[in-house]
């Protein structure tokens, strides 16, 4: 258990930037709700409630002993599999969309949940040292990353399941996994690009081969890499001609929204428009036209960054980035000192967490990552997001707490 | 771990930076570099979208003529902004458009949000377009919009093969939303309009337009042409068409006409029937009850089961050629009934001393009875089963139907009961456990016109898209090929022709001078109605066959009496203006 002195490690350059952060965040909500048929209170309520569950959760992670917390992580896992693949069921059943279980006005997301069970899961994983030698021993930790993928993709939510795999991924350069293998996880997008023009390709291919070969890698992971990579490049050439065009121009805006006038082009541009048009300083709290007149759909959830931009400027921006940036700092430095290599794990997992939600959410709102459901952390209305993230804020700190410090 | 080891904090270290820095330089790129545009862009307020719907592709006939097409008319839609003097504008658009105030204020609700442009009157006149545009500066929330109605300039004709398109429901907005529709957006609803939909719909385009205070246009930011629908021609002969439904008159029914050496539908004809052109504007609950009632007009009857009656016979007298149990000159007595345990099977008329080519061309129900003792119901059922029965055409339009060929097991399935000979002998003329489309029945003709191929029926020869370019070219395909004996043939096709051309046959008002006609009538029935279904079906000329008919009346009576005069009819005009002077292919 925590001794009250140990309470002086708390690290207060994560708590005081989320404090400022929820904070922003409830005048966010407020400024993007007034004008809501539901009115602002309603919001600003709901996420208080889920302020409170969220501290809740924050305190529990704070004391709690991470040694049970190790024990629970795989049934945790398995339940969150259970829960998701029901929700896939309940959502086939009544012909709708399933993202959320609701209990009258309060809902929550599963998806958010099972992001933190696939976190605690692969700290375990990482932490007990498997074997990472060959490319082929990412394989289990693959799968592990693929069934929570497939379950939340179906729901659908891209965005939400997109991010295991930054997840995943921040895992294996955690545990020093080799950087080649990073890169031929990557390739096969690097083969779609070469493959549009076949000699280039080719060469891709081939230089490819060389590549692994010179580093010795075992012919089988050789032909796993190389094969991939030819099957993603020409097989999405094929792939391609067989879409008809309306498909075809979906993906392409969904990548670019700039191409998509009517869509989520539109979308984007207003944002820019929101953001672009609040200058250096903001149109001052409150002031914010485009959110005033409720043009930006979504801007109290995945675009509240939008209102940010438009009302506090540029000088908000950077504060909001800033202050992210710093939490991110922070909690890559405990994850660094952290005693336990289960909890050192986790905290690398929490900052992907966070890391990329950030950039998607930011990017989005800015034009420049493809407009997909992610929150912004702890700015967003949202209960489940803001009560997760809180929690992983939790654990950080507990990792705080432990530090010793060697007091003179 | 292998190779050299690294620090992963520093790469996440690095990752984070990068990160920040991306996201801080793309802000100051908005707020700071482009400020002024997007100030521009917010202050003036606003980014219109207009959505440029596609222009529906055409249907033609195989000669050219168009049969549906796409007009461009105007509707007014509302984009509220909190900037509108909501009493002023509803007041000029009461008196413009004539509808009160109480009805206008609703859609200038600026919580509906721009997004949703809905529509306040559509098919604007001339001069309430006029009148809007010179106001325009005065309410920049005016905005025009061009949509496209589609026009059946033919109205009730081959109005079932051709459809109707309507503006989507929430049922089915969902699935429409993931191809780019949207509430505004119109689908085909039936026929060809639903069957072809994908191709005839095009791509909506539209723009984003960055409008003054004063909402007039003055840059066009983004921009995405609409793409018009493929173009479609049909294998239909309007005139054909025409001639079949003014034959087929009042009468509820359908008439087929198909070229048996291809397979490509010359005519599809349903009555009653409904006019398209009626789903162009929007339906009152009332009109649309009114149009539903009497005799169901959108029923396609084409594609209904019924029992087929004596042309079913064509069947039997196949199978039981081929298993040689009868030849032309087997000798059979009617008189009028067969007698089957205790129930008395009757035949339409006593025809004492008989043989079987006979049977066939004055549509004896006793020899059949017992021919189809005979060779039971298996036999039947396999032999229908070749003919097609049973079993879908294939045809290019929605709800085509199966309809039933039945044996002993689905007997037992359905009814749990075991097959009794009371139901081979009914089935033997074509009813009891056995449906058949009009258009399975002319396909079944088609294969005795043919020697025993069946070409998929189908509707559309050519998809072109509107740069010239083919998209689809259909071609004729083989989807049956039955393998009787040459001499199975000649007997039936023989029974067929004695059966317009002799006295005594059934068919004599199909008689049509300087063509030779083979057909088979059939007057089947159905309880609990209370009449029979007139029948006909037959192909000509008998030599080098070009055409099939089937003419199918429901509840008309005697085929021969009611339906065959109307093929005749039919066969009259084609041979006169259509056997020596158009190539169909």
């Amino acid at each position: 258990m925590v001794q009250p002195r140990q309470l002086r490690n708390l690290d207060l350059k994560i708590l005081l930037p989320v404090i400022s952060l929820i904070t922003l965040g409830f005048l966010a909500i407020y400024s993007t709700t007034r004008n809501d048929p539901a009115g602002p209170m309603s919001y600003v309520g709901r996420q208080f409630f889920s302020l409170i569950i969220g501290l809740a959760g924050f305190f529990l992670f704070l004391f709690w002993d991470w040694s049970s917390l190790k024990k629970i992580s795989r049934p945790f896992y398995l339940i969150m599999m259970v829960i998701l693949a029901g929700l896939i069921a309940l959502g086939e059943l009544t012909g709708g969309v399933k993202r959320w279980l609701a209990w009258g006005p309060f809902s929550l997301q599963p998806a958010e949940l099972g992001k933190l069970a696939v976190i605690f899961l692969f700290a375990e994983y990482f932490s007990s040292r498997p074997r990472l030698d060959r490319f082929l021993d990412l394989l289990p930790s693959l799968g592990l990353t693929i069934v929570p993928f497939i379950l939340i993709f179906l729901q659908p939510d891209l965005g939400t399941a997109t991010t295991l795999w930054a997840i995943w991924l921040g895992c294996l350069i955690w545990a020093k996994v080799d950087l080649t293998f990073i890169f031929c996880l990557i390739s096969p997008v690097l083969s779609i690009v070469a493959w549009r023009w076949p000699l280039v390709g080719l060469v891709y291919t081939a230089l490819l081969l060389l590549f692994l070969a010179n580093r010795r890698w075992k012919w089988l992971d050789i032909a796993v890499v190389v094969g991939l990579n030819l099957a993603t490049g020409t097989g999405f050439k094929i792939f391609w001609n067989f879409l008809k065009a309306y498909q075809k121009r979906r993906i392409l805006s969904f990548l670019n929204p700039g191409l998509d006038p009517l869509g989520s082009g539109y979308h984007s541009l207003q944002s820019k428009i929101a953001i672009g048009s609040g200058g250096f300083f903001g149109k001052g709290i409150f002031q914010g036209t485009q959110t005033t007149y409720q043009f930006i759909p979504e801007q109290h959830t995945d675009f509240i960054f939008t209102v940010i931009g438009e009302e506090l400027g540029f000088i908000g921006i950077a504060l909001v980035i800033g202050l992210l940036g710093l939490i991110l700092y922070r909690g890559i430095r405990l994850a660094a000192e952290a005693e336990d290599g289960w909890s050192s794990f986790v905290a690398a997992g929490c900052v992907c967490l966070i890391a990329f939600q950030m950039l998607v959410n930011i990017g989005m709102t800015m034009g420049i990552m493809p407009v997909v459901g992610i929150p912004l952390p702890f700015l967003s209305f949202g209960g489940s997001a803001l009560v997760v993230n809180l929690c992983a804020i939790g654990f950080l700190e507990n990792i705080a707490l432990r530090r010793r410090k060697i007091l003179f | 771990m292998k190779g050299k080891s690294y620090q992963p904090a520093w790469l996440f270290l690095a990752g984070l930076l990068a990160i920040m820095f991306l996201l801080v330089s793309r802000a100051f790129q908005l707020t700071i570099i482009e400020r002024s545009h997007f100030k521009l862009l917010s202050r003036k307020n606003i980014v219109r979208l207009v959505p440029q719907r596609a222009a529906r592709g055409r249907i033609y006939d195989r000669f050219g003529q168009t049969l549906a097409y796409s007009q461009p008319t105007f509707s007014l839609t509302l984009i509220p902004t909190a900037l509108t003097d909501q009493t002023a504008l509803a007041a000029f658009l009461s008196a413009v458009l004539k509808i009160p105030a109480g009805q206008i204020t609703p859609y200038l609700d600026p919580a509906a949000g721009p997004s949703f442009d809905t529509a306040l009157k559509s098919g604007l006149t001339k001069e309430e377009l006029i009148s809007l545009e010179e106001n325009r500066w005065r309410f920049p929330e005016i905005q025009i919009q061009t949509e496209a109605k589609r026009l059946y300039p033919n109205s009730f004709l081959a109005a079932h093969t051709l459809g109707y398109v309507g503006k989507i429901t929430p049922e089915e907005s969902a699935a429409s939303q993931a191809k780019g529709l949207d509430l505004f957006d119109v689908v085909g609803k039936a026929g060809l309009e639903l069957f072809y939909d994908n191709e005839l719909r095009g791509q909506n385009g539209g723009q984003q337009i960055q409008v003054d205070a004063q909402g007039r246009p003055v840059k066009i930011l983004e921009e995405l042409a609409s793409q018009p629908g493929d173009e479609i021609i049909l294998t239909l002969d309007t005139e054909l068409q025409k001639t079949a439904e003014q034959a087929l008159g009042d009468n509820a029914g359908s008439v087929v006409a198909l070229d048996p050496r291809n397979g490509e539908v010359l005519a599809l004809v349903s009555h009653p029937a409904f006019d398209p052109n009626i789903f162009v504007e929007p339906l009152t609950a009332d009109a649309w009850r009114r149009q539903h009632q009497g005799r169901f007009p959108f029923h396609n009857r084409t594609l209904n089961p019924y029992p087929p009656g004596s042309i079913f016979k064509i069947v039997t007298a196949a199978a039981a050629l081929e298993k040689n149990i009868v030849n032309p000159a087997t000798p059979f007595y009617c008189p009028g009934y067969l007698q089957l345990g205790n129930r008395k099977a009757k035949c339409w008329k006593p025809h004492g001393s008989i043989n079987f080519l006979e049977a066939i061309y004055q549509s004896c129900d006793v020899t059949f009875y017992q021919i189809g003792l005979k060779l039971g119901i298996e036999a039947l059922h396999d032999m229908g089963k070749k003919f097609g029965l049973g079993q879908k055409t294939g045809i290019d339009l929605p709800y085509d139907r199966t309809g039933l060929i039945a044996d002993r097991a689905w007997k037992e399935k359905y009814w749990k009961q075991p097959w009794y000979p009371g139901d081979t002998i009914n089935l033997a003329i074509g009813q009891g456990f056995l449906q058949a489309t009009p258009l399975q029945t002319a396909d079944l003709v088609a294969a005795v016109a043919n020697q025993g191929k069946i070409y998929r029926p189908f509707l559309v020869k050519q998809i072109k898209n509107t740069a010239g370019q083919i998209m689809v070219q259909n071609e004729p395909r083989l989807i049956e090929q039955i393998d009787l004996a040459p001499a199975t043939w000649r007997i039936i096709r023989e029974g067929m022709t004695l059966a317009v051309q002799d006295p005594a046959g059934t068919a004599g008002a199909a008689k049509v001078a300087g063509l030779s006609v083979a057909g088979k009538t059939g007057s089947a029935e159905d309880p609990p109605r209370l009449k029979t279904h007139a029948w006909f079906s037959c192909f000509a000329p008998v030599e080098d066959p070009q055409i099939v008919v089937l003419v199918f009346v429901e509840q008309g009576g005697g085929g021969g009496a009611v339906a065959a005069p109307i093929a005749g009819q039919i066969l009259r005009w084609w041979n006169e203006n259509r056997r020596h002077q158009v190539k169909y292919k």
